[in-house]
């Protein structure tokens, strides 16, 4: 009996402990960050002695990287799954940041809720411009819009710069439709049911097929799936007609030849492939541009110029032969825009999908 | 070819890569082993790392991870009666048992013969069949899919024991848990009550853990059942693996491995329903004298063989098409990409040596996962010698860790929790276990699947017979089953009868 009385107690005491540790948000880093942070950390201190001086140029009173002394690690929160593109780019920056401050940058992989998490996270974080989060668009625009429970405030936070965007483009696989253009797509709408493949209501690429085809009253129905390259491959095999994608993901299918892009929503056409030109939603009459965008942020108390020298130390990183060589491993085609630029971009975007919510979704 | 093989060879064969292949199938061994921790963890905690080596031993070590950690997921399913990870949740159905009956070393041995025969053909199957069995995989759509799934969710009715309603109740609690957080077709929260940590659903893992480990805790320290496998019976003296036993499950393994293979290869899907498809297969096909459920050497051959078949071939998908499987090849992808492989059709021409190294890397990390999983073993076993209350009170504290793990959550402990109580109680009245785990599974790939599939054709339910791979599950679907029920009778006539013989001796 006392034997199993102590059990008892031992386990109850133990599991208390554990649960405890998960008390305190900001403090609480899965044994992945922790331990990323320890093989990150040695490179960092050799290559420490290098930091700050591309920053030299600057003109006089002018932030530079070095002016933000950090009194801790940084802790990186990434709102998406660990080996993803979005990830591998968060970790670029973070060992930028790194190789600058010589603190180590813990990369702290919280996904749910479309962000929401690892905003909650950042939220009970102390006001220091080490404790930072990766957003994507969607956090501040689409998820709020479709889940009651996501009331994130764009006036809530500090943006330090974007890191990475992308346009969105509507590919089709002309071996199975016979679509090689959105003429062509329209012309086959009119005597046959267009099926897109897309994420779930509430994410972008069903958004924007809802509004082009909504505008060009074409009716289309959507197939799901949880990731645009499963998207790309249902039109490679047939089971859909088209389906949006980042020009990136289609790449091989383009070069390949199994898909084409016919629309990008950007206000510039694409000429990135070889040899083709996609026209814009716009020249085609529909109003819709939307570009995928990440971003570097944090809290809006934190002061404004150790955000600044953060973004003049992540520039000054993006000159260095390892972050280009970094960055071309990994397909990552930079875009450091400053905090004010992605916050107008967030603003923008919000408008748009508040417009496309109430006219397509709301009902 | 056989220039970029030789390239390849060269590229493989160095000291450096024998290294971080040995210390990758450690600590996939280690993960696999502790219940909540998985080889995604692992490969998570350790990709920083690999930025810092050079492309091929990174790469091999980090497949070796996923390759060890399937086959020490088995480790704690037959040592404790707690699957390591979700692919073993099959192994310990006679896992266990046999561990009870004091063999636990026969079932470990068993388990890890399995995986290498297993991981072998997978990865001998990723190395010659990509191209071809890519091109198969893609035909798969929506319904296919639905097929699939129905077709892995027909298992329960052999794994339900004695009441085959008890089974479809547990079953249907698996799939009405799996449909927690954010509806996959429609975007709408379903039954996540304004809480944002139930957006992403209930984890899986950390139901695993409840349902098996928490619950069994409960048991073990309320000691009215759940007896302590210490306590039951001397440690037999021939408890280690025969040649006859190897002999007996070949042709279990090598279909089991097959099985494993070619699910594996379809994404999406994965090891936890490749080895509960071989189980039944395995199951279907026994012999009188096989007891299923009852510690039946061919039932730890069958998931284990089709768990770690599915490994290798889940890496198909992702160098062919850029279409990683399940959550380790996501994970996997990002270390491929860091080292400037652009995965998709276009790999095998434009980084053949690399790409060729890695997979032949793959075939030998399974011997290599044979020869370390010997040695390990001989450690691991002696968890058995462990005090009772002193197993218990560690298993809970590692099992709290490991649910925190899962998504740096304190809400994933909670789950745990609640699950541990209400298996116990599910546990009195003879609900089983098992079904749940299918149910949560499959149940969302049905679900997603089926509306998908209805929407493609425009609510005709046709588009189900219409597609030839679609309708060949459904037939084996109805097949299976029935051969299953018809199997049943036949069996339980003939137990009756070898028992009768038995006495009469």
């Amino acid at each position: 009996m006392r034997k199993r009385v102590l059990a008892l107690t031992m386990a109850g005491i133990m599991a208390a402990t554990v649960t405890a540790c998960g008390g305190g948000a900001s403090t609480a880093t899965t044994a992945a960050t922790t331990a990323a942070a320890t093989t990150a950390a040695a490179p960092a201190e050799t290559e420490a002695a290098s930091e700050g001086e591309p920053a030299e140029g600057e003109a006089a009173g002018a932030v530079t990287a070095d002016s933000f002394k950090p009194g801790k690690d940084f802790n990186i929160r990434v709102p998406f799954a660990a080996g993803g593109s979005a990830d591998t780019i968060s970790r670029i920056i973070g060992q930028g940041l790194q190789k600058t401050y010589g603190n180590s940058a813990v990369i702290n992989n919280l996904t749910g809720a479309n962000g929401a998490i690892a905003a909650a996270d950042l939220d009970s974080a102390k006001s220091d411009a080490t404790e930072l989060m990766v957003g994507g668009i969607a956090m501040f625009t689409l998820a709020p819009l479709f889940n009651p429970d996501i009331n994130l405030s764009l006036d809530d936070y500090q943006f330090v710069c974007s890191i990475v965007s992308e346009d969105q483009m509507l590919f089709v696989a002309p071996g199975n439709s016979g679509i090689e253009d959105w003429a062509g797509l329209q012309e086959y709408a009119k005597n046959n049911r267009i099926v897109f493949g897309s994420n779930t209501p509430g994410g972008a690429t069903h958004m924007l097929q809802t509004m082009l085809f909504g505008e060009a009253g074409i009716e289309a129905e959507a197939v799901t799936s949880d990731g645009s390259a499963k998207d790309l491959l249902a039109v490679a095999g047939g089971n859909v007609v088209c389906a949006a994608a980042t020009s990136s993901l289609g790449a091989q299918y383009v070069e390949e030849g199994t898909l084409i892009p016919i629309v990008v929503f950007s206000e510039e056409p694409y000429t990135g492939y070889d040899g083709i030109e996609v026209p814009t939603a716009k020249s085609l009459g529909y109003d819709i541009v939307f570009q995928t965008c990440n971003f570097l942020m944090t809290k809006k108390d934190v002061n404004p110029d150790d955000v600044a020298a953060i973004y003049q130390a992540i520039l000054d990183y993006s000159e260095t032969d390892e972050f280009k060589e970094l960055a071309a491993n990994a397909s990552y085609i930079p875009d450091l825009s400053d905090g004010e630029t992605v916050k107008q971009t967030i603003a923008d975007a919000a408008a748009m999908c508040q417009d496309a919510y109430n006219k397509y979704y709301a009902k | 070819m056989g220039q970029v093989i030789g390239e390849a060879m060269v590229n493989l064969l160095t000291v450096q890569n024998f290294i971080f292949v040995n210390i990758g199938l450690f600590i996939g061994i280690i993960f696999g082993a502790i219940p909540g921790m998985n080889g995604n963890l692992a490969i998570t905690v350790l990709l920083p790392f690999t930025f810092q080596i050079d492309t091929i031993p990174a790469l091999l070590m980090l497949t070796a991870i996923f390759f060890g950690s399937n086959f020490g997921g088995s480790i704690s399913a037959i040592l404790i009666n707690t699957p390591g990870t979700n692919a073993a949740a099959a192994t310990l159905i006679d896992g266990y048992p046999m561990c009870q009956k004091g063999q636990p070393r026969r079932a470990l041995d068993m388990a890890l013969v399995a995986s290498t025969v297993g991981g072998l053909i997978s990865a001998l199957c990723l190395l010659f069949f990509a191209p071809q069995i890519s091109k198969v995989a893609i035909t798969f759509g929506s319904p296919e899919y639905f097929a699939l799934a129905i077709f892995g969710l027909s298992v329960i009715a052999s794994v339900s024991g004695k009441s085959l309603v008890k089974g479809l109740i547990s079953g249907g609690l698996g799939i009405l848990l799996a449909s927690v957080g954010i509806d996959s077709v429609s975007g709408l929260t379903r039954f996540t009550f304004g809480n944002l940590r139930l957006y992403n659903g209930i984890k899986m893992l950390a139901v695993l853990l409840g349902v098996y480990a928490i619950a069994q805790m409960i048991g073990r320290i309320n000691k009215t059942e759940a007896v302590a496998v210490s306590e039951l019976k001397e440690i037999d003296k021939d408890d280690h693996i025969t040649k006859a036993d190897v002999k007996k499950t070949l042709p279990t393994m090598l279909k089991s491995a097959s099985i494993g293979a070619f699910i594996g290869a379809v994404p999406g899907t994965g090891g936890a329903i490749a080895s509960f498809i071989a189980y039944n297969e395995a199951k279907r096909c026994a012999k009188p004298d096989e007891k299923f459920g009852e510690g039946e050497i061919k039932g730890i051959a069958a998931p284990e063989s089709a768990n770690n078949g599915a490994t290798a071939a889940t890496l198909i998908p992702l160098l062919t098409l850029g279409i990683p499987g399940d959550v380790v090849a996501a994970t996997l992808l990002g270390a491929f990409t860091m080292h400037g492989l652009v995965v998709g059709p276009k790999l095998f021409t434009t980084s053949g040596p690399v790409v060729y190294a890695v997979l032949i890397g793959c075939v030998i990390a399974q011997i290599l996962m044979f020869v370390q999983g010997k040695y390990l073993l001989g450690l691991f076993v002696k968890i058995t010698h462990i005090p009772q209350d002193l197993l218990t009170a560690i298993l809970v504290v590692i099992c709290c860790a490991g649910a925190f793990a899962i998504g740096s959550s304190e809400m994933d402990v909670y789950v745990m929790l609640a699950f541990g109580v209400i298996a116990y109680f599910m546990q009195k009245i003879d609900l089983p276990p098992v079904p749940i785990v299918l149910g949560m599974v499959l149940g969302p790939t049905a679900e997603s699947n089926l509306r998908n599939s209805l929407v493609m054709s425009g609510g005709s339910w046709s588009i189900f017979v219409k597609r030839p791979i679609c309708l060949a599950f459904i037939i084996l679907t109805f097949v299976l089953i029935y051969l299953l029920k018809k199997g049943d009778a036949k069996q339980r006539k003939a137990t009756d009868k070898f028992m009768k013989t038995e006495q009469m001796d």
